[in-house]
């Protein structure tokens, strides 16, 4: 069932792992002093402490987890499995990681497991092999945008754009998409979280934004553009 | 002169606006001359404000926030 909920995925700009930051702020061990002090609290037996200290994080365990798994019902049993997985282990996280990477980095892990116990063999063979790896993407469209006019933005086409738009880019891509652009986490964040190399994420990054941008061109379907025209530029020379 | 897949291959980090100095004049170089990145790098630009922006997006986190709540209490019970 594919239920999905891209569109959920997509509120969790609000969700953001980092609120005060905002974007791409630097990687460090950068715990509020609070969170120090309920990890030690549950470190030495204090089980409620751990609510207190996950709760920030709730939705964008889920998120994390729906981004790979695609349907509701896997999503919350991976973030609870995750959740627990954190609780059962946090006597073991030596804050070399905040907090909420360590988090969601085990989200992904078990998520990643679900897939592969789920479609053993079909996971890596073809995300990996027809997809290929992360090579060269050729941009298809040439449209230029120009402005979108603010009213675009709050149609259901480009919701509905939007939504097609992630479910078609292959499961590496877009999961560094939602850790990156929607739950902005920063390109060393998502590296761990992941267990890639940074140059490794941000080729993905940009593969995933070009696929994005090709998928959403005004020109490429016309659905939320209806009655404006695109000056239409010379593709591209390789 | 870069080629436009010279310039696609780095265009990553001139959308972060992590390029190195040098390395941002060459792109901006290639870009004074090449209109087809121009209009990649803007519509680029424009497609991660549309996927950052989740603001536009009117459905709420309703949606979520049950889900997490059992999550969250199924654990409790499991845990005290
Ligand atoms: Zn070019």
């Amino acid at each position: 069932m594919m239920t999905a909920s891209t569109e959920t995925i997509l509120l969790s700009g609000k969700d953001r792992l980092r609120p005060e930051t905002g974007m791409g702020s630097p990687v460090g061990v950068q715990m509020t002093s609070a969170e120090v002090t309920l990890i030690r609290r549950v470190q030495n037996g204090d089980s409620d402490a751990f609510f207190d200290l996950v709760r920030p994080y709730e939705r964008a365990v889920f998120l994390a987890a729906l981004s790979l798994v695609r349907n509701d019902a896997d999503a919350e049993d991976v973030a609870q499995e995750a959740i627990l997985k954190a609780f059962k282990n946090l006597t073991r996280f030596r804050q070399e990681a905040k907090f909420s990477t360590w988090l969601i980095q085990i989200a992904i892990n078990e998520a990643k497991m679900k897939l592969r116990k789920d479609r053993r063999h079909l996971y890596e063979s073809i995300e990996e092999g027809r997809l290929g790896g992360d090579g060269d993407y050729t941009p298809q469209d040439f449209a230029d945008w120009r402005e979108i006019p603010s009213e675009a933005l709050e149609q259901k086409e480009l919701r509905k754009a939007l939504t097609k738009a992630l479910d078609s880019l292959p499961e590496k891509y877009r999961t560094v998409l939602i850790l990156r652009d929607v739950q902005h986490l920063s390109i060393t964040e998502t590296a761990q979280v992941l267990g890639l190399s940074e140059a490794n994420v941000k080729t993905r990054l940009s593969r995933a934004r070009l696929q994005m941008r090709d998928a959403l061109a005004p020109g490429f379907d016309g659905a939320w553009s209806r009655g404006r025209t695109y000056e239409r530029v010379r593709p591209f020379d390789v | 002169m870069l080629s436009c897949a010279d310039f696609l291959a780095e265009f990553g980090d001139y959308i972060d606006d992590t390029a190195s100095s040098d390395l941002r004049a060459h792109l901006e170089e290639h870009l004074r001359e090449c209109k087809t990145c121009r209009v990649i790098v803007d519509s680029t630009r424009k497609t991660i404000d549309i996927v950052t922006e989740s603001g536009c997006f009117t459905l709420p986190a309703e949606a979520v926030d049950p889900i997490v709540t059992a999550v969250m209490s199924r654990i409790r019970q499991r845990t005290t």
